[in-house]
Order: C-alpha cells, then sequence, then structure tokens
C-alpha cells in the first residue's frame, strides 16, 4: 500500500511538470531581444542610425559624376570594376551595392508603418506615434528618391509615367513580389508621403539623424528641383529655412575647426537640417583616390575660404576634404541649409525675381569669402545669367555631397547639354546628354532574383 | 545465499547512474526469489552441473540459461546446476564484461559430466564494457544503437590536455574536420561523428558528463579523471539526448570508487616537449623577389596615394625609393640598402625572436575506494603548459565523488568537480605582424647590436616623430615588445555537481531523482600597459596639442588600458526518471521513462578602464560622448566604451522514455520517443515542441540453435531508426529586434536581427543504421561492420533573395535542401600473437562516409561555378558531397605567360567570359570530387615482448581533394601577401613549358588572377597517411625491484610525427595548407599504483 502511495505521488510529479511547462518556456532567452510592438520599440527602429543614416545613401551615381578624375597612376591601380565605373562601362554586380543598403531603411519603414496599425493612436501616445509614422514616411521617401535619381531616368513629363523607375515597396512581406514603378508614380508616391509625414514631424527633431518638417520641406524642395518644378522646389525651401536658416560663417564660426585642418568642420554643424552619408560602394571617391577636377578647382577665388576648406593638394592635384561628415572617410549627403538657399535662389531667379536670387546667393558666398577681403556681391543681368550663376555655385558650394549626380540629368533634360567625359590611357569615354545609361545598371542578382527588366 | 545478497547490494552502488547495476541486482534478486527447486519443473530430464570461472579469478556474476527450463546464476564459487528439460539444448553462459558463450547439449550423456568453462572477457578491460548513455548503462547485447567505447587505456595512447583530443583515431566514427567550416558559430569542437546531417545547422556533437549535458570549456575536463568515453552515433543517441544530439553524443564517464573495493592510489606524472617549429615550410616569397615588385610599383606610381597623406606607413623599401626619388639619398646608396633588405629572412627573425622550446607538465592524483556502504573517490590534478610562443597556462582540477547507501533501498551519490585554469598570452605567431598594413618579408626585429627596432606598423616613422614636437608620448611601436606589455590574461572557474537519491521502491522497480548544476566563471583581461603601443596610440591619437601654446591636452589620460570581460555561467538540470527492470521467464524488459528541466543561464559583461595602472591599482575616468578630432588624421571619433551586458536564458522540458524488451536473451527491441520544448524567441509556442523518436532490433544470431559456427561464437545483428528534427534558434517567425546604445548620441535603438519568415520549417532527419557484431574462437578476431543512411529534408540553407525586401544580408537561411549521408564504419580487433612473453594485437578502424545532396530547392546560376575555391564551406550541389570542389579546366600558359582557359571548347584568355561560361554552362569547369577524406581511419599495432610494449598508431584520409595556396598577384599588391610560387613564375616565352604560374603585370587584372587561382594545377589529391604516434612502455616489475607500487609504468611518446605518404608532394601538408606546422612532441611519463 505504501509502495503505491510512493507511486502514485511520483506519477504525479511528471503531470505538474507538464502544466508549469509552458510559463516556463516563456522566458526570454535574450535579454537583448524583443519582439517588437510598442511605440519606442518602432521609435527605436527609427533610431537606429546606423541602418537609417550612417554611410548608406546611394552614391553610383556620385561614382560617375564629373567632379573628380583618376590620374593614370591611380586608375591603374584600382581594381577593374572600378575601372569600368569609372569609364561608364556596365559591368555585372551583386550583393552588397546601393540597392541593398537604401532598402534597409525602406523595410525598416515599412515595419515600422505595418506595426504602427496595430497601435492605437490615443490621447497620451500621439506625439510619440506620429513621430513614428512621419519618420517612417520621411525615410521611405528619402531612400526612394535617392533611388530614383540613381536608377530611374531623369524625370521628363513627357515619358516620365512610362520610363522605369525602382521598386516601390510599401510592406514588409517579403512576399510581395518586388516590380518596377515608372518614374513618375514613384516621384509621385515620394511627394505624397512626404507631404503627409509633414504634419505628423515636430519643426525641430530631438537629433540631426531624425526627421523634421524641416528636413520634411528640404526633401520635397530637392525633388520638385530634380523635376525642374522651380515653383515649388523654392516655396519648399522657403518654409524650410523658415524653420532653420542658420549658415556658417567660415571666418569665425564655432563649427568651424580650422579651415587648414585635415577635417575642417564639426559633424552635426549649425547648417546641418537631416544628417545622413553616402555609401563608399564603389570606392572612387577615396579622398585621396579621387582628385578634383582642375578646371572647377581653378574656379574657386583666392579669397573664398571654401578654396581652403574645401581641398588640400595631393601631388599636383587637389583632393576633397570639406565634407560635413567631419571625416576624411565618409561623405555628408543630408540635407543643409545652403543647399536651401540656392534652391530658393534657383527657383527666385527662374521667376524672375534676381534681387531675391542674388540675395541668396549672396548670402551663402558671403559667408564663405575671407572677411579682411571686401565681398563684392554678384549680380545678375538677366534670369539666364542669373540662373547660369547659381548653377556654378551650385556645383562649387555642394560638392561631393551626392547631388551632382541628380543635378546633370535634371539640367540636361532642359536642354544643358552637360557632356562628361573620361581620358583614360588616351582613349576618351564619353557619356551624352540623356543617355539611357543616367539610369544607372541595377544589381545583376536583383534582376536575377525578380525577373525585372534591367537598364 | 548471503553472500550473495551481500554481492548484489554492492552492486546495486557501484554505479553511479546505477540503472544497470539495478538491472542486474533486478535480474538477481527475481532469480533470488525463485531459485532453482523452489518450483520443481514437471519433467527433468537431467540436472546439468558445472563451473564457470572468469580468468584471474575475478569475481562476476554469471548467469546461466537452458532454452529449456528458466534462467538461473552461479554461486559466489561459479557452481551451478540447470535442469534440461529437452534434448537437444543450448547452454547459454554470460556476465557482464564477458563474451556470451554456449554449449549444446545433446543427449543426456552430455549433461552427465559437469562442465567446466572459462569466460573469455569482452573486447575491452575487463568489467568495464558497459555502455554509459548518460541516462542509463547497458550491456552490449542490450543495446540497439551503435556506440563505440574508448577505455582509459585508449585514451591514455594519445597525450594532451585536451580530452576530446584523445578520442581521435581511436575508435570508428569521429572525425576531425581540418579547416572546414559552415560558418556556424555553434560548430566549437571541430569534431564530427559519421559525417554531417545539417547544412546550416548546429554541428557539434552533444557533450555528457557523467550523465549531464557539460556546458563548460570542455579545455576543463582533465583528461586523467576520465574511465572512458562513449560514443553514440546513430539515431538513438538522439532520441534519448534530444534536439541538440543529431550529430551525435559523446559520453564522457569520469572515474569513480566502487563499494568493498581497497583503498587504491594512482598516481601519474609526465613532461611534453616539443621543439621549435621549423618555418621553412610556410612559404614566403623571397625577399628579392618582394623589394623588386615593390621597386616596380614604386616606379609606376602605385605608393603615390598613399605617400601622399604624408602619414601612411611605407615598407622601408618604399622609404628608401622615396629618399632616393626626392634626393635625400644617392641611388647608390638606395641600391646599397636595398641589397642589404633582400638578405634578410623575416622566418628567421621570428624564429629567434618568438619562438622557444614548449614544455607541458602533467601531474595527477586518485585515490578511490569503499566500505560496504560507502565508495569515494577523490583526485586532483595539475597541469603547466609553455607554448612554443611563450604563451602560458595552468589549470588545477579537484574532484570528489561519493555513494552511500542510506538505508536497504535507498542509496545516495555525489559528484563534485572543481576546476580552475589560468592563462596569458604569448609572443606573435608567424604571419600575424605587419608593416604598412602588409606581409613584408625583409623586415628585421632587431638591429645589429641586438637592439629593438621600431616597425611602422600604420603612421610613417619620420611622421610620428614631428608630429608631437617632443609632447607626445614616443609613438614607436616596437614588435619584439609590444607583446611583454599588451597581452590577453584568461582565468577560468568551473564547478559541477549533481547529486542523486535513488529509490528502490519494488524489487523490479526503483527512481531516480537528480540534480545538477554547473557553474562557470570566466574571466578575460585584455591588458596593454603604459608602455604598449596600443595604449601610448590611443593616448596620442587623441591628444590635442595647442596651435598657439603648443600645450598637449590628453583627452585620454596617459597610462595603460584594461579591457575585462566576464561571463559567468549557471546551468541547472533536475531530472526524474522511472526504472522498470523485470525478467518474466524468457521475457526481460527494461524501460526508464523520465522528465527533465534545464536551463542554462549566461550573464556577461565587459568594462573598459583608461589610464589603467596596475601597481598601484589605479584608472581614469573619460568622456565617451566627447566628439575629438584624431591628431593624424582629423576624423572625428569618440573614446570608445569597452562597456556592455549580455543575459542569455535557455531553457528545455523534456520528457523521455525508453523501452528495451528482450525475449530469450536473443530478440532484442527497443525504443525511445522524446519531446523536447525551449524557449526559442520569437516562435510560436506549437514551434517550441520538437518530437523525436527512434526503434530498433537486435539479433544474436549465435544463440540460435540452428547455429553452429564454431569459428566464429558470436554473431548479433542490431538495427535502429530514428527521426529527429532540428531548428535553428536565431531562425523565428517573428521579427526580432536587439537592442543597443548609439555611441553618438546614447540613445537606445532597435535593430531588426532577423527578418520575419514564417515559412521556415524544421529540419527533418533520419538515420537507419545497421550493426553486425562478431567475435572469432577464443576472441581472436572481434568487431563490428556498421552502414548508416542519414537522410535530412528541409535543411536549412543560404539562399539568395530579393533583397529588395530587406537589404541586411545578401542571403536568407530557408529551408533549401534535402542530403543524404551514408556510410560504413569497421571495428577491428585481432590477437595475431599471444606466445607467453611476446603478444601483437592490432586494431583497426575504418570508415567510409559520403554526403550528397540529393535535392536544392533554389535556383542556382551554375552548380559547379559554386564549387570552386576551397571547399571549406558547403555549397549544396544535387549529387555532390557538401564539401567539395571543381576548377576551371586548363589550357596552360599562352606565350606571354596568361593563364588560358576555354569558352565554347576554345582555348581563352578572356577571363570575363570564362566566368560566363562557368556560371552559366559549367563547361569549362571539371568537377574533382569530395573536400573531406570519403575514406578514413587509424591502424594501431601493439607489441608486447615481456614487460616492454610498443604501440603505432597511423592514420590515413583517403579520396578527397584540396585547393594549394598560391601566388596571387591582387593579394600581393593590396595586401602585401607573397607567396614562394612567385618565384616560379612566367618571365620569358618559353617558360610556359615548365610553369603553370602566370607572369606579374600590372596593372592588375583580378579576373585573370582569381582564374589561375581556381584552375585545375592549383587542386591537388589530398590523401594521406600519418604517423599519429609511437607509444613505448615499460611495466616495472615492482616485486623484483621491491618497489613500494603495485603496478608502476614509464612511457614515452612521440605524437605529431608528420606524414608518412602524400598523394601530392607540392605541399607540405595537405590537411593544413600554409600554415606552420605541429612540431614532433615528445612525452616521457609514468603512472603508478599503491
Amino acid at each position: 500500500m505504501k509502495k503505491i502511495n510512493i507511486l502514485v505521488i511520483m506519477g504525479m510529479l511528471p503531470i505538474i511538470t507538464l502544466f508549469s511547462c509552458k510559463k516556463y518556456l516563456d522566458t526570454k532567452s535574450d535579454a537583448k531581444l524583443v519582439v517588437p510592438g510598442t511605440i519606442s520599440d518602432l521609435q527605436g527602429i527609427m533610431d537606429d542610425a546606423t541602418v537609417m543614416n550612417l554611410a548608406r545613401t546611394p552614391s553610383y551615381g556620385e561614382n560617375s559624376c564629373d567632379d573628380f578624375f583618376l590620374p593614370k597612376a591611380n586608375y591603374d591601380a584600382v581594381a577593374e570594376s572600378m575601372q569600368d565605373v569609372y569609364r561608364w562601362k556596365k559591368r555585372p554586380y551583386r550583393y552588397p551595392n546601393d540597392w541593398s543598403l537604401a532598402y534597409l531603411p525602406v523595410y525598416n519603414s515599412n515595419l515600422c508603418l505595418d506595426l504602427l496599425s496595430d497601435i492605437a493612436r490615443t490621447e497620451k501616445n500621439a506625439k510619440d506615434w506620429d513621430n513614428v509614422k512621419g519618420s517612417a514616411l520621411f525615410f521611405r521617401s528619402y531612400y526612394f528618391f535617392m533611388l530614383t535619381v540613381n536608377f530611374g531616368l531623369g524625370y521628363d513629363p513627357a515619358t516620365s509615367s512610362a520610363d522605369p523607375g525602382i521598386i516601390l515597396r510599401l510592406s514588409s512581406d517579403f512576399n510581395v513580389k518586388s516590380e518596377r514603378a515608372t518614374v513618375k508614380a514613384c516621384l509621385d508616391r515620394v511627394i505624397s508621403d512626404t507631404q503627409e509625414s509633414i504634419s505628423l514631424l515636430p519643426e525641430t527633431p530631438l537629433n540631426q539623424f531624425r526627421p523634421s518638417k524641416a528636413a520634411a520641406f528640404a526633401l520635397l524642395s530637392r525633388v520638385c528641383l530634380y523635376m525642374n518644378d522651380f515653383q515649388a522646389a523654392a516655396n519648399y525651401a522657403d518654409k524650410c529655412l523658415k524653420i532653420k536658416s542658420q549658415l556658417m560663417d567660415f571666418n569665425s564660426d564655432s563649427d568651424v575647426i580650422g579651415l587648414d585642418q585635415n577635417i575642417p568642420f564639426k559633424r552635426f554643424n549649425k547648417e546641418t537640417i537631416f544628417y545622413t552619408e553616402m555609401y563608399s560602394g564603389f570606392g572612387l571617391l577615396n579622398t585621396t583616390r579621387a582628385k578634383i577636377d582642375t578646371g572647377l578647382y581653378a574656379s574657386y577665388s583666392v579669397n573664398d575660404l571654401r578654396k581652403r576648406a574645401f581641398f588640400r593638394a595631393n601631388g599636383i592635384y587637389q583632393q576633397f576634404k570639406g565634407s560635413y561628415s567631419s571625416s576624411s572617410t565618409t561623405f555628408f549627403s543630408g540635407f543643409a541649409t545652403d543647399e536651401l538657399y540656392l534652391i530658393r535662389a534657383e527657383g527666385r531667379a527662374w521667376a524672375g525675381n534676381l534681387s531675391g536670387a542674388m540675395d541668396d546667393l549672396n548670402l551663402v558666398l558671403k559667408s564663405r569669402w575671407k572677411n579682411t577681403v571686401a565681398y563684392i556681391p554678384v549680380t545678375a543681368i538677366n534670369i539666364q545669367d542669373a540662373l547660369a550663376k547659381i548653377r556654378v555655385e551650385r556645383r562649387k558650394e555642394l560638392l561631393m555631397r551626392n547631388i551632382r549626380w541628380g543635378d546633370i540629368k535634371r539640367l540636361n533634360k532642359i536642354g544643358a547639354g552637360i557632356m562628361l567625359k573620361r581620358l583614360v590611357n588616351n582613349q576618351v569615354s564619353e557619356l551624352l546628354p540623356n543617355d539611357p545609361f543616367y539610369a544607372l545598371p541595377l544589381p545583376d542578382d536583383i534582376v536575377e532574383e525578380t525577373g525585372i527588366k534591367q537598364n | 545465499m548471503g553472500g550473495i545478497k551481500k554481492k548484489s547490494i554492492a552492486l546495486v552502488l557501484m554505479g553511479k547512474i546505477v540503472v544497470l547495476t539495478v538491472l542486474f541486482s533486478v535480474a538477481f534478486y527475481a532469480v533470488a526469489q525463485t531459485p532453482v527447486g523452489e518450483k520443481k519443473p514437471k519433467i527433468d530430464l537431467a540436472v546439468l552441473k558445472g563451473n564457470v570461472s572468469a580468468p584471474d579469478n575475478q569475481r562476476v556474476q554469471i548467469f546461466i540459461r537452458a532454452k529449456s527450463s528458466k534462467m538461473t546464476s552461479a554461486d559466489s564459487l561459479g557452481n551451478f546446476s540447470i535442469p534440461i528439460r529437452k534434448f537437444p539444448d543450448t547452454l547459454t553462459i554470460s556476465a557482464f564484461g564477458y563474451f556470451t558463450t554456449s554449449r549444446i547439449i545433446r543427449k543426456v550423456s552430455d549433461a552427465e559430466h559437469p562442465i567446466k568453462i572459462i569466460l573469455i572477457p569482452d573486447i575491452k578491460d575487463l568489467g568495464q564494457i558497459e555502455i554509459n548513455t548518460g541516462y542509463q548503462k547497458v550491456r552490449p547485447n542490450e543495446i540497439n544503437g551503435t556506440v563505440s567505447v574508448i577505455d582509459e587505456k585508449q585514451l591514455n595512447a594519445r597525450t594532451g590536455a585536451n580530452i576530446l583530443d584523445r578520442i581521435i583515431g581511436q575508435s570508428s566514427g569521429v572525425l576531425l574536420n581540418v579547416g572546414k567550416s559552415n560558418g556556424n558559430p555553434q560548430n566549437k569542437t571541430g569534431i564530427s561523428v559519421r559525417g554531417l546531417g545539417t547544412i546550416n545547422g548546429p554541428l557539434d556533437p552533444l557533450i555528457v558528463l557523467d550523465g549531464f549535458i557539460y556546458d563548460g570549456d570542455i579545455a576543463n575536463i582533465n583528461p586523467f579523471d576520465i574511465e572512458n568515453i562513449s560514443i553514440l552515433k546513430d539515431a538513438s543517441a538522439a532520441s534519448i539526448w534530444g534536439a541538440r544530439a543529431g550529430n551525435g553524443v559523446i559520453v564522457i564517464t569520469s572515474k569513480k570508487g566502487r563499494v568493498n573495493q581497497a583503498r587504491t592510489i594512482t598516481f601519474t606524472a609526465n613532461t611534453t616537449l616539443r621543439a621549435l617549429p621549423d618555418l621553412t615550410n610556410v612559404s614566403q616569397m623571397s625577399s628579392a623577389d618582394y623589394i623588386d615588385v615593390e621597386k616596380l610599383l614604386f616606379g609606376k606610381g602605385y605608393y603615390d596615394t598613399q605617400i601622399a597623406t604624408g602619414y601612411q606607413s611605407l615598407t622601408p623599401a618604399v622609404e628608401l625609393l622615396l629618399a632616393q626619388r626626392s634626393g635625400k639619398i644617392s641611388s647608390q646608396q638606395a641600391n646599397l640598402e636595398l641589397e642589404k633588405l633582400k638578405t634578410v629572412d623575416l622566418r628567421k627573425e621570428y624564429l629567434d625572436e618568438f619562438y622557444t622550446n614548449a614544455l607541458t607538465q602533467q601531474y595527477g592524483l586518485n585515490i578511490r575506494g569503499g566500505s560496504p556502504v560507502h565508495a569515494y573517490t577523490v583526485s586532483g590534478a595539475y597541469d603547466k603548459v609553455k607554448e612554443q610562443n611563450f604563451a602560458q597556462s595552468n589549470r588545477y582540477n579537484l574532484r570528489v565523488t561519493d555513494e552511500f547507501k542510506l538505508y536497504e533501498r535507498l542509496s545516495l551519490s555525489t559528484i563534485l568537480y572543481i576546476n580552475s585554469s589560468g592563462s596569458r598570452s604569448g609572443a606573435p605567431e608567424y604571419g600575424l605582424l605587419s608593416y604598412a598594413n602588409r606581409q613584408v618579408p625583409y623586415l628585421r626585429l632587431r638591429n645589429d647590436n641586438g637592439e629593438a627596432l621600431p616597425w611602422a606598423q600604420i603612421y610613417r616613422l619620420s611622421f610620428t616623430d614631428t608630429l608631437g614636437k617632443g609632447k607626445l608620448l614616443d609613438w614607436n611601436y616596437y614588435p619584439t615588445e609590444e607583446y611583454k606589455h599588451s597581452y590577453i590574461n584568461s582565468d577560468r572557474r568551473d564547478v559541477f555537481g549533481s547529486i542523486m537519491l535513488k529509490y528502490k521502491i519494488l524489487d523490479y522497480l526503483s527512481v531516480d531523482l537528480s540534480y545538477q548544476q554547473q557553474s562557470q566563471t570566466s574571466k578575460v583581461s585584455y591588458v596593454s600597459d603604459a608602455e604598449s603601443y596600443y595604449a601610448r596610440n590611443l593616448v596620442n591619437s587623441f591628444s590635442q596639442i595647442s596651435p598657439s601654446t603648443g600645450t598637449v591636452k590628453y583627452n585620454i589620460p596617459r597610462g595603460g588600458n584594461l579591457r575585462t570581460t566576464e561571463e559567468n555561467l549557471n546551468s541547472a538540470t533536475g531530472r526524474f526518471q522511472l526504472n522498470l527492470n523485470k525478467l518474466f521467464g524468457v521475457h526481460s524488459l527494461n524501460v526508464i521513462a523520465g522528465t527533465e528541466a534545464r536551463q542554462s543561464d549566461t550573464q556577461g559583461s565587459s568594462n573598459m578602464f583608461y589610464g589603467y595602472q596596475e601597481d598601484p591599482l589605479s584608472f581614469s575616468n573619460v568622456d565617451y560622448t566627447g566628439i575629438y578630432q584624431d591628431l593624424v588624421t582629423g576624423n572625428s571619433m569618440q573614446i570608445g566604451s569597452g562597456d556592455a551586458l549580455s543575459s542569455l536564458k535557455y531553457r528545455f522540458i523534456s520528457m523521455y522514455a525508453n523501452v528495451g524488451y528482450t525475449y530469450r536473451g536473443r530478440y532484442t527491441f527497443s525504443g525511445s520517443i522524446r519531446r523536447d520544448g525551449s524557449n526559442i524567441f520569437g516562435a510560436n509556442t506549437n514551434n517550441r515542441w520538437n518530437p523525436l523518436w527512434s526503434a530498433g532490433l537486435g539479433w544474436t544470431i549465435s544463440d540460435e540453435g540452428f547455429y553452429h559456427l564454431d569459428w566464429l561464437p558470436v554473431l548479433r545483428l542490431t538495427g535502429t531508426f530514428g527521426y529527429s528534427g532540428n531548428v535553428d534558434l536565431t531562425k523565428t517567425a517573428l521579427p526580432v529586434a536587439v537592442y543597443g546604445t548609439n555611441a553618438v548620441l546614447g540613445l537606445p535603438f532597435a535593430r531588426i536581427r532577423s527578418i520575419n519568415n514564417p515559412d521556415l520549417r524544421w529540419e527533418k532527419l533520419s538515420q537507419l543504421n545497421i550493426t553486425l557484431n562478431f567475435a572469432s574462437k577464443g576472441q581472436r578476431v572481434n568487431g563490428s561492420v556498421s552502414y548508416f543512411l542519414k537522410k535530412g529534408s528541409d535543411l536549412y540553407g543560404l539562399a539568395n533573395y530579393d533583397y529588395t525586401t530587406w537589404g541586411s544580408s545578401g542571403q536568407l537561411t530557408r529551408n533549401v535542401a534535402n542530403m543524404e549521408g551514408y556510410g560504413v564504419d569497421v571495428e577491428l580487433h585481432s590477437k595475431n600473437l599471444t606466445s607467453g612473453l611476446l603478444s601483437w594485437n592490432t586494431d583497426l578502424y575504418y570508415n567510409f562516409n559520403r554526403n550528397i545532396t540529393t535535392k536544392y530547392l533554389e535556383k542556382n546560376i551554375n552548380a559547379l561555378a559554386s564549387l570552386l575555391g576551397g571547399g571549406n564551406t558547403i555549397n549544396p550541389i544535387v549529387g555532390k558531397p557538401l564539401y567539395a570542389i571543381s576548377a576551371y579546366k586548363w589550357g596552360g600558359l599562352d606565350a606571354s605567360g596568361n593563364p588560358q582557359g576555354f569558352v565554347d571548347g576554345k582555348l581563352s584568355t578572356d577571363y570575363a567570359a570564362i566566368l560566363k561560361e562557368a556560371n552559366l554552362s559549367g563547361e569549362n569547369l571539371k568537377y574533382f570530387g569530395a573536400a573531406s577524406p570519403q575514406h578514413y581511419g587509424s591502424l594501431i599495432n601493439t607489441l608486447r615482448y615481456k614487460s616492454f610494449g610498443i604501440s603505432v598508431n597511423i592514420s590515413y584520409r583517403l579520396g578527397y581533394y584540396a585547393v594549394k595556396k598560391t601566388i596571387e598577384y591582387s593579394s600581393l599588391l593590396n595586401s602585401g601577401v607573397g607567396h614562394a610560387d612567385f618565384a616560379n613564375r612566367w618571365q620569358k616565352p618559353g617558360d610556359e613549358a615548365f610553369t603553370t604560374v602566370p607572369s606579374f603585370i600590372y596593372p592588375l587584372n583580378s579576373a585573370r588572377d582569381s582564374f589561375y587561382l581556381l584552375a585545375e594545377p592549383n587542386v591537388i589529391r589530398a590523401d594521406n597517411l600519418r604517423l599519429e604516434y609511437v607509444n613505448f612502455s615499460w611495466l616495472v616489475n615492482t616485486v623484483k625491484w621491491k618497489f613500494p607500487f603495485r603496478n608502476l609504468d614509464f612511457f614515452l611518446n612521440a605524437s605529431n610525427l608528420g606524414l608518412i605518404w602524400k598523394a601530392d608532394s607540392s605541399v607540405a601538408d595537405p590537411d593544413y595548407p600554409n600554415q606552420v606546422l605541429a612540431t614532433k612532441a615528445y612525452t616521457l611519463g609514468l603512472r603508478g599504483t599503491f
């Protein structure tokens, strides 16, 4: 009898254990892990600057630009893949690349938007809820736009509704098939999403990694300029500058470390509206490798402090050192007030407001001028003259900011006829205005996996 | 009867997990309660009497069965009597640790004379041939699974401080994977049991110590404490040990005292010496060639970008060339200096400076004994190692085991194992030092006066000398001194304890309640004292020199740098198990069933201290949020905070049952089932439970009445089949984010670690195993042959995907492939000669193993192209082994020294086209074969003459290929890594007849380079024969010499003796290409017993 009692008790033990199993197994296996579900988790995803901001914006276009060149010794020393990019030769390339880098923040944004739909917006969480949604819409739009500039043809109102753009991924579900949208659909989406984000975002962000109203206006301004919609571009630039308008005076600003220093500017300086960095994928832009176009360098006046701040001698040529990233290896590619002044200037000039345009231009240039030498303001005799002067200064000011490729594309669409040339081993390579190559080759593995059309 | 009973009580206490002994005692009680004669059979035709004894008068329990009557057992003197009820009948005599023998009784007259039988000890040591599965101990004929047991003697044949190193080549089915990886961090041991069962899942066998999963570092275990190791190889291993056991289980059992054992003291001491390594085996480009290449590149402006920075370091030759170009020295001077450099060989410098003779000392003491109610072991060991590179380590072990018989039916056993070890890193090994980020062969470490020379590791010496204008810390890097000031100390403490209560409810039913706790603390300190370059460089880089006053502001305080990481692992297992052992006439039933809960908890932390000083102990606080400019580059940087915390908690709940049923001692059926649940993060509850099962059949053919092969008295056939699954803990159906802190902002962020993939399924694995065990008459030859077939489906693999959807990785883990593995394990043990003074034994282990992909669910561009390369990673290609090699077909060098491949069947030097064809059709590729041995094993011959013995182990690895290293011009240029093949390159027309090494061209053509690297001439057959060790031993005649020992033997072991034969002579060792080969090790030792 006694034995049977013991048996019963022993038999009970495993049964009791079974009942407590579920709870026992609910413990988290890694304390750092979380299945994101709260507003703060989502904000945490948006705040992952390494994924959302740093060394991330597509740079194939910037690598294909005319602001720099490779002397023969440098050209010989680089890998053939880089040589081919340099000469605008199509060459197969695979992961990792601009495409994979830029679509990761897109995924994060989509995940936040998807998860946000399960979280009720209440009075208590409204501010945080809005910030996540606004941030997600902004980030996604920002990267969609930068991808479109690289992989879509330039915006042409006549053909854009047929020209292939990029893949507009709007959900975090990876089972949704990737398909290319038209350039028009891409830009329309960017504009409408960014517009929606404006009402959700704060005027000034907690830090410059985070999107803000000013950043959203800046993005819209850049997009509209890319579409040669000067009026809208100027309007958005104006709205942005109303929130943030400071410029660094290169003579004395506290954010200038030293004009002759290798790194002249502080990171997150007062001009920075929204901070991102360029991906260094193809590697041509490496500061010591890429030599600045000699004509471009010569166009800076000796009293233009940018000549000291932006460049340093490298052999007989010049290398660039003036990035707002405070680094000699990565380049700033976000939004800063100088760009917005120049967009507004271009918009004002186009609308015939020459004095307004020149005011904006001179404001920027004066802040870069040696203060011991009198600054003679730039004037314009007509719209064409104003536009030409603004565009020259735009190239000089926004050097290595991931802007030139988009500028070449949009200006060629309105007849600028910018022709790119490379001289390598006595052979000339050319890229004609509006060449189909302006929609840069897509990664080959993406073409293989998705079946989308290669550029 | 009383004596017998006592013995059975003794048996109860013998074991630790004790299930086996329970089986015996239960069996015995059953017999004792129904003694012969109590229930008289109706017709006894005869009563057969006899005597059974074991050699050396060992007392063992002996069971006697006749087909026609019940089992009985012999008394303490070995006498027995058994009724015979029919003729002919077969008498079967079995005893634990001995071979079962049988006699055929044909007629009455056969039964009239008492028979005398002397038992023959089974294969291994007397009494040791119990197979420990960790949950129970069983006899070989009660298990259907395939298990290899490695006893103490075999473990001692190899030397070395790591227990796992000692099982290689001492059993079948175990392979040391050389240079293979599947990139899985869960693969730590490098050992695989019966090849692969998964592509992307964990590959390590499960390690079990004294009945419980061992979570600690395997290096903690002292080989001296180990009694034997069982390797469970088939599906029954997985179904008894659960989901983590799919790759086999290594069950380690430590030495324990026995009840009624006289106190025994054993000790061991040995010393291993290893001479300096032979660095000439390492292929290094000659200094002259290297300098010529640098000269050429300098002339082409290759270094100009680097020179332009002003601070980036340049190699000594480039510095000389630059000095010449800028007119600082004459060309005559430059040439003179360059010629001088050409005579330097860095390998010699390394050898003189950083290498010494290695010395390992091991000491151990073990005291064992027992009274009728208590058995104990106390052992201690101390190991001290000085490596060839001056690295040092030591280890202390203390182990106490006890077994108490508390009451008639209740026993308690405890094990406590305490280890403590420490180590300090040594000098840099060959190839670790760099100059200007390059592997330069003509460097010197000291000048002619023996003074340490500074190396320009990152910055040019001329730059750092002037930068601080004398205000900064010395910025020179001295490779000869650095390791003395910058080193890693590690300390580890491990306590492994278990306690088990065993209560015998009924004679045939017992219950075990056991609990095990392990706690391991490891602490690693990365010390860089104030004199180290590491610390000085850090301080200098973060310094700011005021341009006006010239004063220096140190943002990182002067002093050393200390980073510590600490990890505490605590694991606990509680187990409740019911054991049933019952004999019903010819039926024997053996059941275990239990539940187990297990938790493994790891807490980690790391800290960084700046301005660290050891004596007096101090450090300074720094500002982690401040942004500073690098003094050299001007780049923004922050002071790195080494602070980190981690907390991992894995939980498992398991339920298991194992049934063994034996009919007439001949037919065995076994089955087991197990279900594991774990707290996989992000998984739904349903997916947390993983069921496993296995079933087996065994048939002792030699016990059958029709079996009459006298020359083969033992023949047993077993088979098992089982099913298991595998889930990777990092793959989940929900997106999982990991939290971190942004260094720039100090804000928390969440990063998606794995994309949500609801389509992921469990890997499914099945394994079939068939084994034939046999022994010839008189045990001249015995052994086993096993065949196994493993099938895996829905295996995880990395597959390309549309990364537009995520972008964080180029490939995703998916269920991509099915695979099949099959093979044969053979063990043969033969006694070739046993005549009085002289004996000669041979042990042969042979394994054949093939894994092939049977189905690949992802589209490939071209299958063969993905096999180009080293064959060191798994590439699932249908019909091919998991590790395999293909190469570009080779068309020789053309008249200008360019390597030629094929495009459309024609010779071509268009490397892009060659690559394209390889990817599209693969027509221009040649498939070679497996990259891991298909046939491997070892042959051990042991000769004994009088008290002298010699044992020689030769291992063989056959049927595989390897890719040898050669000169790669792009890595020569980009990272300065050369290769001696440079000297054999094509240099002038006509050379193509003698060499396959392409000419050196600049600008580089990297496609040409990579074509050559992966082309036919660089694939070699890796087959080899290796002399693993030679062991001499001398058993001292303690009586003659009047030593106070019961036993004393000396041994001399020589290991790492190198290759005896290799299929390809162009590499020093195909298994270790381009590595410093292990040097021969000599061990002298003694073992004694009081």
